[in-house]
């Protein structure tokens, strides 16, 4: 909201600069968003004198002109496209280097930055502006002439008087009171210790007794109060340049005088008022009333709105005319030849008004305002107010009778603070007699108080203090909040321990990080086919910001095959990514979607691997990532996390992945690996292959806790080693052979490992050749070859009588 | 026959300087030559050893001294030179160059938003804070109500919502993870509630429609804004560098009263005012206040008897601004040349 500092002086007199106006009322927590000072608005542009106009030599439609400014010898020659342009005018010269407020050729009016330009052969050193290009009407056809007794050579700023600074203040939603001028300046004053005062009503002197008749009924129960004034005899026109000014000053349009006299009280006061065309009101009732479902109404911005129910309407006998506290209609909107206007001044229930202001989507600067609540106390004085000045700049009488129904309600707030709480809450304790000081600065009445408890009454425009909190906070912004000590006195008690989940999740992203994989942040929201593919329970939103982003992912696969996509965009095609994050999908007890146990969350790490393992360099050769690079991850992230071994165990392709196995520890199934399908990575635009590993975080954090760090004691005694190279049919699967090993092995077998593969001509053909090395060793002596022997003997013994392998040689 | 001792000297001098003047000369490839030359069964030096036959019989103990002092020295000028050469070889063939590049690990990265979620959360577990995650899909009551939003309160308004339902909504805030804190434990309780929230609000360089915060909540007996102060101060200077100055003011959540926001000095201008903080000088960093009697109310814990501080940051603006990432969509489009960058 802007506030006017020469506005704010009508009610407070401020001879703080304004940059200390800002930080008080920040420090009250009204917080000065910018400070604008409106002598910096029109930097180099100066009011001028045309001195001669001759015809641009290569353009019919523009003119060259000699302009003065200042001084008679300081001249400049300007080309100007407004052909009515003629000597002696005054007008207004934006020099070089100015920034003019509106661009009349851009569609938004956005401001540019003025420099010297060729026009058609001529150089023009500056630019006659048009009123719209100043900000200060829509005037676009004609250059603004000032009238002829302007001074030439000064400051445009200047000779607008424009003295003004202007905050903007961020309001919260809680403090409806300081939507307004006055608002603003009680708060100053009650931090600043200075009187405020509100100018008085003089409207008793001019009201007349010339007597239009009306009729209010208040049938809406969610209206407390409704006045209503009549002024006759009235002449809409032009506003006077102090009230456009005002407007002008926070960013107000001017409309017309009957208008602008509304909004100015609105702006003075907090108070939203309406003007209604007193002859366009049939059956002089007004009748407050709630609208019916699907009722249709014409708002005065020509839009036709459809209604729910219980929206508060302003009606005639025959139709209603306004939507209240929202917008008025179009059937008694004010216009020229309005004569006579009915003036309203209402409160109507802030929860109603947020409703239909919602449903609606209008938010007015009256909706606003009654959404954080109005003071009805400030009510009659806005409408007098309205009216009188109303009468004094589009002449007309007001009419003497107050039109009133509802009333005030009159149960003023009542709170005990106990000074305990209030120094238990602040860390400090206070004189009361300040704490009582500071309450009345606020108006807060006292009406009690002891060395226990202050006893207060809060005003009408304090809807929002209700609790002693609110008071203690009211205490605290008063007194301060820098002088709250900073103590950290917590009384540390000892701790439950982290949760598991959370500490590993952070470890296994540090680990993987480590050995080089890069982890991603993805968006929660998918486009809804991608996701459909993946699983039947997915998650859509009422609201989506697009299509694209339509339901929750039930798999962290589509946004990582999207990064994988945009980072191949970018040329980078070797990629080791990560990312740990929650999936959503619906539960298998979903029914009505009301309850969240019909939903479920669960946090899931995707690894992929995409392009080359190793690039050429001058130490090593190139090589593709395969699926034993992300089977590692996961076998050494499994090492690192549960101690152990993981179990691989494979299962058919999918609609989406091939080459797939299981990952299971101690028989918990905790995820799954393989190759992503071509068919879906093409959804992506991806045509190179992606590994990828997916694992459950719950169930692997689930086996984690049954997994224990465990020292084994170290064998002190030397092991042998013994290979062995087999000749088996390609299809022969190593796990296969290791079977064989692990049926026939005896105590003294350590561990065995494959460290050779590979097939060739010699070979055959669909045959390959395996190495695989046997570990022996005993924790009670030295083996001796001979008995590692008759072990080994027997292992070969078993491969020899499988017709499938053949042993080629032992290796020692 | 006979040759004279004063030939044989002479002779021994001519070899003598002739070995000395070659020995300069060999490298390693002709070093065999040089010994057959000189050393060898037929060469120079046993050539002269030849003519000791006809030296006579007086003058061949002289004679003999002298060709055996010949052949020691130049045989030890050869063996000094061939150790020489052989160490020179020694030396090329083990010659390192220094300057090739290393042999470099693959550059892993944390994302951006966990390099500061950890570092956060760190800092908080230091002040004997725990930390607690709960739903990102939540029900009106434990994301506005309990939390004290009234139904058609405009406070809603400051932030959009992404629903489901009616019902069931995307969080707008991990303070709902404090109502869920609330119902399942008693106080006292020091947790912060790290996580992801929801915004409905147009993409653009300054939002997303997502965001992760972390918010904290201290309730114990006698908890006040003194300790909360003392707490934000504690964790400010900690993350921010304990040089910062910082302020707080007065603010609004409906679920704090009183309630404060707090701006540190910005660490780009170091207050002098810039683009980032609106030449103000100041950037806010975090919202906090005293816990609500009506969030209390709504999960029964008696007001009375306990008390205690909220407070929430969001980390993307934080990361973006200690990162000098001016646009908050790159924080989800993971370009990895920027991951890397971070790393």
């Amino acid at each position: 909201m802007k506030i006017s500092l020469n506005w704010l002086q009508d009610y407070i007199s401020l001879s703080e600069s304004p940059e200390k106006i800002a930080s008080t009322l920040t420090s009250l927590g009204l917080e000065v968003e910018n400070i604008e000072y409106q002598s910096a608005k029109y930097e180099k542009i100066i009011t001028g004198k045309v001195l001669s106009v001759s015809d641009h030599p290569n353009a019919t439609k523009l003119k060259v002109c000699q302009v003065e400014i200042g001084k008679k010898e300081n001249k400049l020659n300007i080309v100007c496209g407004d052909l009515n342009v003629s000597a002696g005018q005054k007008v207004v010269v934006a020099l070089e280097g100015s920034i003019i407020p509106h661009n009349q050729h851009d569609p938004n009016g956005k401001p540019f930055k003025l420099v010297k330009t060729n026009l058609r052969g001529i150089t023009s050193e500056g630019m006659l502006c048009s009123e719209y290009e100043l900000d200060i009407s829509e005037n676009k056809e004609s250059i603004c002439i000032l009238p002829t007794d302007a001074k030439v050579g000064i400051k445009f700023s200047s000779y607008l008087n424009y003295n003004d600074v202007i905050f903007d203040v961020a309001l919260t939603p809680n403090r409806g009171d300081c939507l307004s001028h006055f608002g603003i300046a009680r708060e100053l004053g009650a931090k600043l210790n200075k009187i405020i005062s509100l100018p008085k009503n003089s409207l008793k002197e001019i009201l007349s007794n010339k007597k239009h008749n009306l009729s209010i009924e208040l049938v809406s129960k969610n209206t407390s109060l409704y006045l209503g004034r009549i002024i006759s005899g009235v002449k809409v026109s032009k506003s006077p340049s102090w009230l456009k000014k005002r407007l002008a000053s926070i960013g107000v349009r001017s409309i017309n005088n009957i208008v602008d006299s509304t909004n100015y009280v609105m702006f003075e006061i907090g108070q939203p008022l309406h003007a209604f065309d007193f002859n366009k009101i049939k059956g002089k009732k007004i009748i407050v009333k709630d609208s019916v479902k699907n009722e249709k109404f014409k708002t005065l911005d020509g839009k036709n709105h459809k209604l729910n129910e219980s929206t508060i309407m302003i009606c005639d006998s025959s139709q209603a005319i306004g939507i209240a506290g929202i917008m008025g209609g179009e059937n008694s909107e004010i216009s020229n030849e309005t004569t006579t206007i009915f003036l309203e001044a209402a409160i109507f229930s802030s929860e109603s008004i947020r409703r239909s202001s919602k449903f609606l989507g209008i938010n007015s600067d009256a909706s606003t305002r009654f959404e954080r609540g109005l003071d009805s106390s400030k009510t009659k004085w806005a409408i007098d107010k309205a009216a009188e000045l109303i009468s004094q700049i589009a002449g007309g009488k007001v009419e003497e009778k107050l039109f009133q129904a509802g009333s005030i309600s009159t149960s003023p707030n009542k709170i005990t603070l106990s000074l305990n709480k209030l120094f238990s809450y602040l860390g400090y304790k206070l004189k009361v007699t300040l704490i009582i000081k500071y309450f009345q600065a606020l108006e807060i009445k006292v009406i009690k108080s002891n060395s226990k408890n202050i006893v207060c009454q809060v005003p009408k425009h304090r809807n929002d203090i209700i609790q002693d909190v609110d008071l203690i906070e009211e205490i605290a912004r008063l007194h301060g909040y820098e002088n709250i000590p900073s103590s950290a006195k917590v009384h540390y008690q000892f701790n439950k321990p982290q949760s598991k989940q959370e500490i590993i999740s952070d470890e296994i992203k540090i680990y993987l990080a480590s050995i080089g994989l890069n982890e991603i942040c993805t968006n929660s929201f998918i486009k809804k086919t991608t996701g459909e593919k993946l699983d039947k329970n997915i998650v859509k939103l009422a609201n989506p910001i697009s299509a694209d982003l339509e339901i929750l992912k039930p798999s962290l696969l589509p946004t990582m095959l999207g990064t994988i996509h945009f980072n191949q965009n970018q040329g980078s095609t070797n990629l080791a990514l990560f990312e740990i994050g929650t999936i959503y999908k619906k539960s298998n007890t979903y029914k009505s979607g009301k309850n969240i146990s019909e939903y479920t969350e669960r946090q899931q790490l995707l690894i992929t691997l995409i392009g080359k393992s190793e690039i050429k360099k001058w130490f090593q050769r190139e090589r593709n990532y395969d699926l034993f690079d992300v089977k590692g991850i996961i076998e050494s992230l499994c090492y690192k996390f549960l101690f152990d071994k993981c179990n691989f165990i494979s299962f058919d392709k999918t609609e989406l992945t091939l080459n797939n196995l299981n990952i299971n520890f101690n028989s918990e199934s905790i995820g799954k690996l393989g190759l992503v399908h071509k068919k879906y990575l093409l959804d992506f635009g991806i045509e190179e292959e992606v590994f990828y590993a997916e694992i459950d975080l719950e169930g692997f954090v689930k086996v984690a806790k049954q997994c224990k760090k465990q020292f084994k004691p170290i064998n002190r005694f030397p092991g042998i080693r013994r290979d062995i190279a087999l000749i088996t049919p390609k299809s022969l699967l190593y796990s296969d052979l290791t079977e064989i090993i692990e049926k026939n092995k005896d105590e003294k077998l350590e561990h065995h490992e494959i460290f050779d593969l590979y097939s060739s001509k010699e070979i055959g053909n669909n045959l390959k050749s395996i190495a695989i090395s046997l570990y022996y060793q005993s924790s009670e002596r030295t083996l001796t070859d001979e008995e590692v022997d008759k072990s080994v003997h027997k292992i070969i013994q078993k491969f020899e009588i499988n017709k499938n392998i053949i042993v080629r040689r032992k290796l020692d | 026959m006979s040759v004279s001792i004063q030939i044989l000297k002479v002779e021994i001098e001519e070899l003598k300087k002739k070995a000395a003047h070659q020995i300069k000369e060999i490298v390693f490839d002709n070093v065999e030559t040089f010994r057959i030359k000189f050393l060898s069964r037929k060469g120079e030096i046993a050539i002269l050893f030849e003519k000791l036959k006809e030296i006579s019989v007086s003058e061949k103990p002289e004679a003999g001294k002298l060709l055996n002092e010949l052949r020691n020295q130049i045989t030890a000028t050869f063996e000094k030179k061939l150790e020489t050469l052989n160490q020179a070889k020694t030396e090329s063939d083990n010659f390192v160059d220094v300057s090739l590049p290393g042999r470099t690990q693959k550059l892993g990265s944390l994302h951006p938003i966990s390099q500061t979620m950890m570092e956060i959360e760190k800092i908080f577990y230091g002040m004997g804070f725990n930390s607690v995650v709960g739903p990102e899909i939540e029900d009106d009551f434990h994301n506005f109500t309990a939390l004290n939003f009234p139904k058609n309160h405009p406070a809603r308004d400051m932030q959009d919502t992404f629903f489901i339902n009616e019902d069931i909504l995307l969080r707008t805030h991990t303070t709902s993870v404090q109502i869920r804190a609330m119902e399942l434990d008693k106080p006292p309780m020091r947790i912060i509630m790290p996580g992801r929230v929801y915004r409905n609000e147009a993409i653009s360089s300054r939002s997303y429609c997502l965001f992760h915060q972390v918010d904290g909540v201290y309730i114990d007996k006698k908890v006040s804004m003194a300790d909360l102060k003392g707490t934000l101060v504690s964790f400010a200077k900690q993350f921010y560098g304990s040089s910062i100055k910082y302020k707080i003011r007065p603010s609004y959540f409906p679920f704090t009263e009183p309630s404060l926001e707090m701006d540190i000095t910005c660490f780009l201008c170091k207050g002098n005012g810039c683009k980032i903080c609106k030449h103000s000088g100041w950037l806010e960093i975090l919202g906090a206040g005293m816990i609500h009697p009506n969030v209390y109310k709504s999960v029964g814990i008696n007001k009375n008897e306990w008390n205690g501080f909220a407070f929430g940051m969001g980390i993307e603006r934080i990361t973006l601004l200690r990162m000098g990432i001016d646009d908050i969509r790159m924080l989800y489009e993971n370009d990895v040349r920027m991951l890397q960058q971070l790393a």
